[in-house]
């Protein structure tokens, strides 16, 4: 008798749990997977969003060489230098400057010397970034991971309250309501979702809860990378010594890494006696998200020391970060993480979306209250979903539409972004549910179909030009927009649809029973 | 200016045993979000305070577990039969932790 009332009351509280713990985290989850999704090509849409930067292949000495020369000539007494060589797919030469507090970037043509002139952007670094901070510092990051935990306790509850959903999805028992969208690509990512919240959490409680660095190392404590690490920097001698010239470097540096595998140049103290060289290799190659390392001594050219091996569980921990980043393997192993991610989506708006329909009967019988609040969670439903897939293509959008020079360019096209979603929030309202809908997703679509145009109107990368160069970095962006529009399209064109008989069958049921005033849909008629 | 104290007092105290149902979920909520806290910082102090081995090497391995360490937090603060459970369970756990994480840094 106890233990029938402890199990009815466990079943009830995982209900609880993931029925309010998934619908008030669910919006923030769309939002996080939707950004992480389109952050797996974050390098593609930086690249789509700076059409000037376009530079033809070279040796990474000749790019280095053009790096060295504009750094002395712009910086040379700077507190350090970057140099970020191209790479496959990071096909732009980027120098960076720090002096004091100021920091100066500029990309170079790697066979002229020449700056590029390009409009500020923040790229899809802002979507990568948005994705797991919500551009609000530690309160954003504090609110993702709390999101992160109640995904992962979602999925543990949903299984504890539904456990035949294996059964349907082996037995291919997939029925079309949402419901069974929901737990049938439930059951699909499960493993995705698994994988990506729990190498996500890992490292965000690095930053959030350093109870272990406390504990181990007290207040001496300066971040992983002091601890994983061997350090080679010294202080500055604040005596002047000629910079060794960073191209001679370069073949010590790739025995030491790899040929072809540098990615990344720091120069510490640049024209100072104890100027440091640190070269970085790539991780494009390598699950272990932690670049391996040759310093050198800035003024004779000595090898400092190297280091390529780390200790096990560094191995590990940079392994999750690495399986987390999805930079290890490639285009297939990026657009399979893309596709889950999306099928995530899916996933988590059907969740959201059953939330309203399996209450909707029950509201409208409801006192006014529970009518509003119901009201509410459905405009907070479209916000969540078409909103920001509104505001991320909007925010490419953005940034062919602002003019080129204007000032805090970057900034604006962020502003852009959330203006977006706010007018979006602020029609989701103001519309009637299914109109919203429908509404939304077809400004969705019309934006995503519209990006190729858009583009080819308004620079020399438009697709065909983009696919006769070769440059299939900025094709993809257009065509992957494309796809997902036509994808949208379709989704307003059966709402609408539905919308339609619903009106039909609302006539046919008040010319029968003219008598009764309130009409009860049967739940499987009702739109959505 | 003591009356009022001991009121509110008084109404905490109810609240807390209260068995219905909006206070038990405020509860559980808080015992999840505070709880878990507690329960994953002082459950990782120990662990890493018992582990015998270089210091690098414990920090490292120790990042593998607070995701774990919460969630399971919050999925008890939820499965447990009454708000209070859920509260007595996670503080005797966080609170034996501390102790060996307390016993373990006094013995190093």
């Amino acid at each position: 008798m106890n233990q029938s009332k402890e199990k009815r009351s466990f079943t009830r509280g995982m209900s609880e749990l993931h029925t309010w713990g998934g619908l008030v985290f669910g919006w923030l989850l769309f939002v996080i997977f939707l950004t992480g999704t389109l952050a797996v090509f974050e390098q593609e849409l930086t690249h789509w969003m700076q059409p000037n930067v376009r530079i033809s292949e070279v040796e990474p000495v000749q790019a280095l060489a053009s790096a060295e020369k504009k750094l002395r000539q712009l910086s040379p007494k700077a507190d350090t230098w970057m140099i970020a060589l191209p790479q496959q797919r990071h096909q732009d030469l980027e120098i960076t400057w720090i002096k004091g507090k100021k920091t100066v970037e500029n990309h170079l043509n790697p066979q002229s010397g020449a700056i590029i002139k390009t409009p500020e952007t923040e790229g899809g670094h802002f979507l990568a970034h948005f994705h797991f901070e919500l551009h609000s510092g530690k309160g954003g990051l504090w609110l993702v991971t709390l999101a992160s935990m109640v995904m992962l306790a979602a999925l543990v509850s949903g299984i504890a309250i539904r456990r035949q959903v294996f059964k349907d999805f082996f037995r291919l028992r997939w029925r079309k309501n949402w419901l069974n969208v929901h737990t049938m690509t439930g059951v699909f990512t499960l493993p995705f979702v698994l994988l990506i919240t729990y190498t996500g959490l890992t490292v965000t409680f690095l930053m959030l809860l350093p109870v272990a660095p406390q504990v181990l190392y007290g207040s001496s404590w300066k971040g992983p990378q002091s601890v994983a690490a061997k350090n080679f920097e010294r202080p500055r001698a604040n005596l002047p010594g000629e910079l060794v010239p960073l191209t001679s470097l370069l073949p010590l540096a790739e025995a030491e890494l790899g040929k072809g595998k540098i990615s990344f140049i720091r120069v510490r103290n640049p024209g100072d006696q104890q100027a440091v060289v640190t070269f970085f290799r790539t991780i494009d190659d390598t699950i272990v998200a932690i670049s391996n390392r040759a310093v050198f001594d800035g003024v004779t050219g000595e090898l400092l020391g190297s280091q390529t091996t780390w200790s096990k569980y560094v191995h590990v921990y940079r392994s999750l970060v690495g399986l987390h980043i999805a930079r290890f393997g490639g285009y297939p192993i990026s657009w399979l993480y893309f596709t889950a991610g999306l099928i995530s989506c899916v996933m988590i708006a059907a969740g959201l979306i059953f939330f309203t329909i399996k209450r909707r009967s029950r509201y409208a019988r409801n006192s006014q209250m529970a009518q509003w609040m119901y009201r509410a969670i459905e405009a907070l439903n479209i916000t969540a979903i078409t909103g920001i897939i509104i505001a991320c293509i909007a925010y490419l959008w953005a940034n062919r539409l602002l003019p080129f020079d204007i000032k805090e360019r970057a900034d604006a096209e962020i502003t852009a972004f959330f203006s977006i979603w706010l007018i979006m929030l602020l029609h989701s309202f103001l519309r009637s549910p299914l109109r919203a809908w429908i509404e939304q997703l077809r400004i969705a679509a019309v934006l995503c179909i519209g990006l190729p145009v858009l583009n080819a109107l308004t620079t020399n990368v438009g697709l065909l030009p983009a696919i006769a160069r070769n440059d299939w970095m900025t094709a993809s962006v257009d065509l992957t927009a494309a796809s997902l529009g036509i994808i949208l399209a379709i989704t307003a064109w059966r709402i609408s649809l539905k919308e339609k008989n619903n009106e039909k069958l609302l006539e046919q049921q008040s010319s029968l029973s003219s008598s009764s005033s309130s009409v009860n849909l049967p739940i499987e008629r009702i739109p959505l | 200016m003591n009356t009022v104290m001991f009121d509110a007092f008084k109404w905490l105290k109810e609240r807390l045993a209260d068995t219905d149902k909006t206070t038990q979920t405020i509860l559980r909520i808080l015992a999840a979000v505070f709880g878990g806290y507690a329960l994953t910082s002082s459950m990782l102090a120990a662990l890493v305070l018992l582990l015998p081995w270089a210091k690098a090497d414990a920090l490292f391995f120790s990042v593998l577990f607070p995701p774990l360490f919460y969630t399971g937090a919050l999925l008890w603060a939820f499965a447990a039969p009454t708000a209070q459970r859920a509260w007595r369970n996670l503080l005797v756990v966080t609170f034996s932790c501390g102790f060996l994480a307390l016993v373990a840094d006094w013995v190093r």
